[in-house]
């Protein structure tokens, strides 16, 4: 029995080589395991964090308080600046904005990591049926996370900018380079950077943007550089970036959707 | 169902489980985690024999291939879980193995297990981590898992004794190997 199950294994790597059927026994992965990892999710995800929410706790609810205040400030001016606005145009072109803006991303939860050693890859509780697309860009609040790998209706799968098969175009100060993922949660390498270009740890990493700003928007905080080993001018130069977000705890995203008129 | 028909319903549900709670909660911790599937592969071949290791091994090994987000090679965790299944389903009876006996085959095959699918990505992809990030990371897995596998290991070989009806025999056989 074991080794015709060896075969069959060896059979179906040679198959996914060659890229072929596996990409349906894929499919149906994602199609039925995909919502059964988000309903897991909702059972076994307290375990994740149950350890941390404990030791927060005090400190989240001193951040609440912190919160509810500011809110209670905004709101205050918020009526203050509500009353002040009597321009109905003004009014609707910011509906307007607020709408596009609405239209323009989609949030999603974190249900699932890659189990594999080495990869950084995620599953999202949104899809096809959001209006999520393949390669489209994902954030959160800090930074870049990572690009959309695979949809599904249901689900997506996201390849974080640590994973060893993912790069991004990026800008250091006035010089192009290249991020890649190394598999290393807290370092990723700069690329195809100028031996002459003068670089100093915590510089600024910032996307270079692709054509019509799909899927890459210029801008976008990717890290800062963390080591930079070699001199100027040395074509053997290492620097790895130490990325904004730390992929391994996001549990929230936002995912972009296509600009008007760009077909992904 | 027959006695045997409920062990290996048993020995399914634990393997499902330790695939959700692998993908759900271990994959995304800050650190090298524990694999859960292993061990659940190894206490079902130990206390189901070495028919059903392979064959958990194999069904547990596809669901990491081919699960969203894995994108890695369809059949490489198959295929090291299946050898896995097959040297834990020679151990007949863990409740003969000392603890840290029990521990060191667990981390062993592990280790194997995680080594052999990190050489068939790097061997046969593109796009596999580096050693220097990987070895760390599977050393520390590993030792993990074996502590894992003191608890998850004897407790598939109970839940499956349970099913199967032959929970009342206490005695504590020396370890067969064969």
């Amino acid at each position: 029995m074991a080794a015709v199950l060896a075969a069959v294994s060896l059979s179906l790597m040679l198959l996914d080589l060659r890229g072929g059927p596996t990409d349906a026994l894929r499919a149906v992965g994602a199609v039925a395991g995909g919502p059964v990892q988000t309903a897991a999710d909702s059972v076994f995800g307290p375990l994740r964090t149950a350890g941390f929410r404990r030791a927060d706790t005090e400190q989240l609810q001193q951040r609440v308080a912190e919160l509810e205040e500011a809110n209670r400030r905004l709101a205050l001016r918020g009526d203050a600046l509500a009353e002040q606005v009597d321009d109905q145009g003004a009014a609707a072109a910011a509906e307007q904005r607020a709408a596009d803006m609405a239209q323009a991303a989609v949030a999603a939860r974190v249900v699932a990591g890659d189990p594999a050693l080495g990869a950084a890859a995620v599953t999202l509780d949104a899809g096809a049926a959001d209006g999520i697309v393949p390669d489209a860009p994902v954030l959160v609040a800090g930074g870049l996370v990572g690009r959309v790998a695979t949809v599904s209706g249901a689900t997506s799968s996201v390849l974080l900018l640590t994973d060893p098969a993912s790069a991004v175009a990026v800008r250091v100060g006035d010089h192009a380079a290249l991020v890649r993922g190394t598999g290393n949660p807290h370092a990723a390498l700069l690329d195809h950077v100028d031996p002459l270009a003068d670089l100093g740890t915590g510089q600024k990493v910032t996307t270079l943007g692709s054509d019509d700003g799909w899927p890459y928007p210029p801008g976008l905080t990717v890290g800062s550089v963390r080591t930079v080993s070699g001199g100027l001018g040395d074509l053997a130069r290492e620097i790895t970036v130490e990325p904004a977000v730390t992929t391994d705890t996001v549990d929230h995203v936002i995912v972009l959707r296509p600009p008007p008129g760009v077909t992904p | 169902m027959t006695p045997r028909q409920w062990q290996l319903t048993t020995a399914g549900v634990c393997v499902a489980v330790a695939v959700l709670l692998q993908f759900t909660v271990l994959a995304r911790l800050p650190f090298a985690a524990p694999s859960l599937v292993t061990a659940a592969v190894i206490g079902v071949a130990m206390a189901c024999g070495r028919t059903a290791g392979p064959v958990a091994g194999f069904c547990a090994g596809l669901a990491l291939d081919v699960l969203p987000p894995a994108d890695g090679l369809v059949g490489a965790s198959a295929l090291a879980l299946v050898v896995v299944g097959y040297l834990a389903g020679r151990v007949r009876d863990p409740r003969g193995l000392a603890p840290l006996q029990l521990l060191a085959v667990v981390a062993g095959l592990a280790m194997l297990a995680g080594a052999g699918q990190w050489l068939l990505a790097t061997i046969l992809s593109a796009g596999a981590p580096g050693p220097g990030q990987v070895l760390p990371a599977l050393l520390i897995s590993s030792v993990l898992t074996g502590i894992v596998g003191l608890a998850v290991v004897p407790g598939i070989g109970a839940a499956v004794r349970r099913a199967g009806g032959t929970e009342r025999r206490r005695r504590r056989p020396r370890a067969v190997i064969g």
